[in-house]
């Protein structure tokens, strides 16, 4: 079979509360996990193979799906990420930015998700986002966006503050 | 584990052996090794592990998920040094993961890593670490792209080569404080550096710029008096001290952006269609500007007089950092200023003013070292930054933020907001050289007080310069109600 075949193929994706998605093989293959696990199975002409992803609920896995739709016909750029780095928080596709702009807990449950389907761009993106929470804020600020407990004693944080000394001199 | 191997970047004619490699120890901390054809360097500690306590989970619940450490630490790697030492004060699991070298691009300053030997743990100190111990420091900082160089450090030339195999991809460096340097050290830095876009340095010398994007020379002192041979087609910021042949050097570097000349008064006619920034002394010319069509941020030391005072149409920043009034008559030579910083810290007692009645109405930002007048119409201004602790009877209605040096009592407060009702926030700055106070916490009732002000509780008190955590309990109270906060370098 030819690759083009294979790409508009369908294919069915179970979430573990047991939901089917059927979507095209080129959007599903934006996971690497799931490119993998067609691969393995090896795709046959008549049949719709069934995939499940017991680690992904439904609400997360419509999502997912919904932004591998949306960039299943990106060009995969090349970029040096140590001089983009810092650069690159800022240009957050418009797109992209609404998507992500969910609440925090699906944010996280995104991060985990793209990371167990093997999705860069998205691992990328939800990653980002959160860190764009976390720059410009202080550590009670950090805590109380994430509902964080703070663990440390008194003589621990004494000892970060002193340790991180160096930043406020500059 | 093998985790990197480094090669010398090449241009250099020495053999390409030395590794870095890291494997876990049994308590699955990374220990690196550090090894060369002469045998191994030494074995360096990952800083990351000074945690004693190894029962640290490795995941981190946030907002109710389970994340695992890995993922944590992706995030963090969009996060720069200042960022991450916030981090690790939030919790056990933030700060074992925020002190990862890896994630370091680069070092604070000319500041050192050295161990504290009360608590055996890491501190940064202003302090001269020499070979090879700075070695043993950088080495697990393996994704370092900054570098200073500080003085009383020997860099020889072994020294210089076995660093850029240690931090073989920084792309920017500031030597400008090695001023006893040689002219092959200057040198050896692009050789070495082969990745190297920013170079600040102490003194000029013919060196290849042919990479450069960024270029400071910091002393006067050059090689061929005040003319620059410089040509270079990346070259977008440029700051030098005396120049002569300032339209030949815009000539030379047509991607020119950015071009500040320390002490040079200009006096000739520019001409560039890339120079958008410009900070020169002062100008001798009035229409030496016209001729830079994209030219939108200039800074002056010092305006002229008025009758010389350039002109330009296509300016929107001007910054003037020298003392005087400021009239209505020069912003007129500048009409789409919307932007106007005057007067600096350390000028003396040149105090920069605005004169009576002062007026603009395209003036949408002011920061003002000296006096504002008693009368001034400043109808669009939305951001207000004044050194002095009076503010004038007058109305500002489009004013957002504003900054003064320090406290405001509450009348003031109260008088303030009543002129300016679009008011969102009110930075209160520290150290109020002005007052010649040493900055100190404001008393607990004066916060009691602010808290008490019948004003609009939308305005938001932010102090700037106080560690947190250090402010009274008034301002605690305050800030747990949304209505105070500690300045983040947020843009104002």
């Amino acid at each position: 079979m030819t690759e083009e075949n294979t790409d508009t193929q369908m294919v069915k994706l179970c979430s573990s509360d047991d939901r089917e998605f059927e979507v095209e093989a080129k959007v599903a293959k934006m996971s690497v996990t799931i490119r993998n696990m067609l691969e393995d199975l090896g795709l046959d002409n008549d049949e719709v193979p069934n995939i499940p992803l017991p680690n992904v609920n439904s609400q997360i896995l419509e999502m997912v799906i919904n932004y591998c739709k949306h960039h299943k016909d990106d060009v995969v750029l090349a970029t040096d990420d140590e001089t983009t780095r810092e650069r690159a928080l800022e240009d957050i596709d418009p797109w992209d930015q609404k998507f992500v702009g969910a609440d925090q807990g699906t944010l996280f449950e995104l991060i985990l998700a793209a990371n167990y389907l093997d999705i860069k761009s998205l691992l990328d993106l939800t990653c980002k986002t959160v860190a764009n929470m976390i720059k410009g804020k202080d550590a009670e600020e950090i805590r109380k966006t994430f509902n964080i407990q703070n663990d440390f004693t008194k003589e621990e944080e004494e000892q970060v503050r002193k340790e991180n000394e160096w930043c406020e001199e500059k | 584990m093998k985790h990197g191997t480094h090669h010398r970047p090449s241009g250099l004619q020495l053999q390409p052996l030395y590794t870095l490699t890291h494997r876990l120890d049994w308590k699955g901390k990374k220990k690196y090794k550090v090894a060369h054809d002469h045998g191994t360097l030494g074995t360096v500690k990952c800083t990351c592990h000074h945690i004693k306590d190894i029962s640290i989970p490795t995941r981190i619940t946030m907002n109710g998920v389970s994340v695992p450490f890995g993922l944590v630490s992706l995030i963090f790697e969009h996060l720069n040094a200042k960022t991450l030492a916030e981090c690790k004060l939030v919790c056990r699991a933030f700060r074992y993961l925020a002190s990862d070298p890896f994630l370091y691009t680069e070092l604070p300053g000319w500041c050192t890593p050295a161990l504290d030997p009360d608590t055996n743990t890491q501190v940064w100190r202003l302090k001269n670490v020499p070979f090879p111990v700075v070695l043993d420091f950088v080495v697990p900082f393996r994704r370092l792209y900054k570098w200073h160089f500080s003085p009383n450090i020997e860099y020889s030339l072994q020294n210089m080569e076995t660093l850029a195999l240690c931090i073989p991809r920084l792309q920017y460096i500031d030597a400008s404080l090695m001023a006893d340097w040689s002219d092959w050290q200057i040198r050896l830095l692009s050789e070495l550096w082969v990745d190297l876009k920013f170079l600040r340095i102490s003194r000029w010398l013919q060196i290849d710029v042919s990479n450069l994007v960024d270029l400071e020379v910091a002393s006067s002192t050059t090689e061929g008096g005040t003319n620059f041979d410089l040509k270079s087609l990346t070259l977008q910021r440029l700051r030098l001290p005396h120049v002569e042949n300032v339209l030949q050097l815009l000539l030379d570097c047509p991607n020119l952006q950015d071009l500040t000349l320390y002490h040079s008064d200009l006096d000739q006619y520019l001409t560039s269609d890339s120079l958008r920034k410009l900070s020169v002394y002062k100008i001798l010319v009035p229409d030496a500007l016209l001729r830079c069509p994209r030219l939108n941020f200039l800074s002056l030391y010092d305006m002229g007089s008025t009758e010389s005072m350039a002109n330009s149409s296509t300016v929107t920043v001007l910054n003037v950092r020298g003392g005087g009034f400021f009239s209505s008559t020069v912003l007129d030579k500048f009409k789409n200023v919307t932007s106007l910083v005057f007067g600096c810290l350390g000028c003396g007692n040149e105090e920069g003013s605005l004169v009576e009645g002062f007026a603009s109405k395209t003036l949408l930002r002011l920061e003002i070292m000296g006096e504002l007048p008693q009368v001034c119409h400043l109808p669009n201004l939305t951001h207000l930054t004044s050194r002095k602790y009076m503010l004038p009877p007058v109305a500002f209605p489009a004013l957002q933020t504003l900054s003064v040096p320090d406290f405001l009592n509450q009348s003031s407060v109260e008088e303030t907001v009543r002129q300016c009702p679009k008011l969102e926030r009110i930075y209160l700055q520290a150290n109020p050289f002005d007052l010649g106070l040493e900055s100190s916490v404001p008393l607990d009732r004066e916060w009691q007080k602010l808290a008490n002000c019948n004003i609009n509780k939308n305005v938001k008190f932010v102090v700037d310069g106080w560690r947190r955590g250090s402010m009274p309990p008034a301002f605690d109270q305050l800030f747990r109600e949304g209505r105070a906060g500690y300045n983040s370098n947020e843009t104002r």
